[in-house]
């Protein structure tokens, strides 16, 4: 399970005015507010759990919980021009996909959404838990308002599908290790620092997240050649890694349970490192 | 026909090619060479399979006609739609691909459907393909390593897009056959099936090569904004009802109104997501963006 924590606190470079307040990254509106998301990723790779929990966000709970708000995912990927919005009336739902419409792993938007015009609201610091600047204020939320909006996710591809990447605040700047979970299914138990963390939970496409990813999925082909070379007693694999086994075997990639597997070896040719091209290192 | 049997070129050496063509020098030997082989033909297939091997067992099928070069530049209505009958079963994981759409028009020249110098052709009535290879391998001095680098991004660009120089719309919108292939997708996909709002939504999409890109920054690079495709239909129907009931004479055939009232639409989804509202309340809203646009801009001016 990923938790992504998303706090009017938080520091953000897209900062905007909105007519109504709005619990969002780098926006006081609501001083108190924490929008926590929780993914728990299916099996089958098309479709996740989606959890929502509103905090210190009177106003948005209310709306919530009188029918006047919902959950909301988009599922994107911009590349095939797909766009497909989830609503629900409950903080726990499912978000699935076909991977014939995506060009790319999906993006999602988690946020709750206003579904009806509420055209003249008047709002309260202490009962709404808005800042003071809204206090005594009546504002018009329209329907269809983005009333708390969290970061935008990437799962970046299949094994990372098979990665929970965790916070360990125990660790030093940069640094990270991995354990296997094998409790419900598989999955690598990616701890990293805090910084390193937040880091890789925002999707970019730079080179320095793409080395991140190679190390750490250098780092759990590693695991696997070292605790899973012999099939377990009982003859099975968890489902989700035997699956990984066969998309290495479509791809012609030896599996860990061969002598010929290195693990740098099937890293780098799942995730090569790019290297800057002669003009990139011309003009640098 | 889905995504992971379909044949298509090895996308990382693909770019690879790609990007040494355009990222080495400006009318360097490379370069030279490259269109040197793109006139005969069959070097430039030898050299683009030499260097890029294919994936995937499924062979999609071709264009049944051979094309001619005004043809493939700029396919007519019905050759679009005949394409696209061809290959409506392609899902948009694989047309989202240069490198399925690459290969795809190095098999329609290696079948004779089309000729390598097709792809030199510039847009408009200039001169062919083989016309402009020769002139940019001709011309001397300071035009010179700007008339081959030109010519090569424009084969690059045809052949199945270049997303290097052009972003993530060029597969949409450079390519003759995957353009073909989005715009009567999209056409598809607004008329839900009604053949008098297919007619009117294709007018729309054909205006002209600048309208289209308006169009597929709509749908691509704007797509968190306004890409959702409820709002993305109902917009592009609003349009095509406004070039109805005002006979085409509306400002909103120019491309730049088009821009305008597509970063209204952005500005209103800023604050909301209008993905939720219902068909009606979207169409009221949208309409009212259009209206607005309408009345607002001046007929005056062209995309030039």
């Amino acid at each position: 399970m990923n938790v992504i924590v998303t706090s009017a606190r938080s520091t953000s470079n897209a900062v905007r005015s909105h007519p109504f307040p709005v619990l969002e990254a780098g926006n006081i509106s609501f001083p108190k507010g924490r929008y926590t998301l929780e993914f728990i990723l299916n099996q089958d790779r098309t479709s996740f759990k989606l959890r929502h929990r509103i905090a210190g966000a009177n106003l948005i709970s209310r709306l919530l919980s009188t029918g006047k708000a919902r959950y909301v995912c988009t599922v994107s990927s911009p590349i095939s021009s797909y766009r497909r919005t989830h609503v629900s009336s409950e903080a726990l739902h499912t978000i699935d996909w076909d991977l014939d419409d995506l060009g790319e792993p999906p993006l999602f938007t988690p946020m709750i959404v206003g579904i009806e015009d509420l055209p003249d609201c008047l709002l309260s610091a202490r009962e709404d838990g808005v800042h003071e600047i809204w206090d005594m204020t009546r504002v018009s939320i329209p329907k269809g308002s983005r009333l708390a909006l969290g970061q935008v996710i990437q799962f970046q591809s299949s094994i990372l599908h098979l990665m929970s990447l965790q916070v360990d605040e125990g660790l030093s700047a940069g640094q990270f290790y991995v354990d296997a979970e094998t409790e419900h299914g598989f999955q690598f138990r990616v701890s990293l620092h805090p910084e390193l963390h937040q880091f890789l939970q925002i999707p970019r496409n730079d080179g320095i997240r793409r080395h991140i990813m190679t190390h750490i999925v250098t780092a759990c082909l590693a695991l696997l050649q070292r605790e899973f070379q012999q099939d377990p007693e009982n003859g099975s694999l968890p489902r989700n890694l035997d699956s990984f086994r066969d998309f290495l075997k479509n791809d012609g990639l030896p599996d860990w349970s061969e002598s010929r597997f290195r693990p740098e070896e099937v890293a780098t040719k799942l995730y090569p490192h790019v290297l800057p091209t002669e003009w990139e290192r011309a003009g640098s | 026909m889905t995504g992971e049997g379909v044949q298509q070129f090895d996308d990382a050496a693909l770019g690879q090619l790609r990007r040494e063509l355009i990222k080495g020098k400006r009318g360097g030997e490379r370069q030279r060479t490259f269109l040197k082989a793109v006139r005969n033909g069959e070097d430039f297939l030898h050299k683009i399979r030499a260097r890029v091997s294919v994936q995937g067992a499924i062979e999609p099928p071709l264009c049944p006609e051979r094309l001619t070069e005004a043809e493939f530049k700029q396919p007519p209505k019905s050759t679009e739609e005949a394409m696209y009958g061809v290959w409506s079963h392609l899902t948009p994981r694989t047309a989202c691909r240069t490198a399925f759409w690459t290969n795809l028009t190095c098999r329609h020249i290696e079948n004779g459907r089309i000729e390598a110098s097709f792809l030199a052709g510039s847009g408009g009535v200039s001169a062919s393909g083989a016309e402009r290879i020769d002139r940019a391998l001709k011309a001397t001095g300071d035009r010179a390593a700007k008339a081959v680098d030109g010519c090569v991004r424009t084969v690059l660009r045809r052949l199945g897009g270049l997303p290097e120089a052009r972003g993530n719309r060029s597969v949409y919108v450079d390519c003759p056959l995957s353009r073909a292939w989005w715009r009567e997708r999209l056409v598809d996909e607004v008329s839900k099936g009604d053949e008098e709002v297919a007619g009117r939504v294709r007018e729309v999409s054909r205006i002209n090569q600048a309208y289209w890109e308006e169009l597929v920054v709509l749908v691509v690079s704007r797509n968190s904004i306004l890409g959702s495709s409820e709002v993305r239909n109902q917009f592009i129907l609003c349009v095509a009802n406004l070039f109805e009931e005002t006979n085409n004479e509306t400002p909103l055939r120019i491309a730049k109104n088009l821009r305008a009232a597509c970063r209204t639409v952005g500005v209103i989804q800023a604050s909301r997501e209008l993905s939720v509202l219902s068909a009606d309340e979207l169409h009221d809203i949208l309409y009212e963006v259009v209206r607005y646009h309408h009345d607002l801009r001046s007929t005056r001016g062209s995309d030039g």
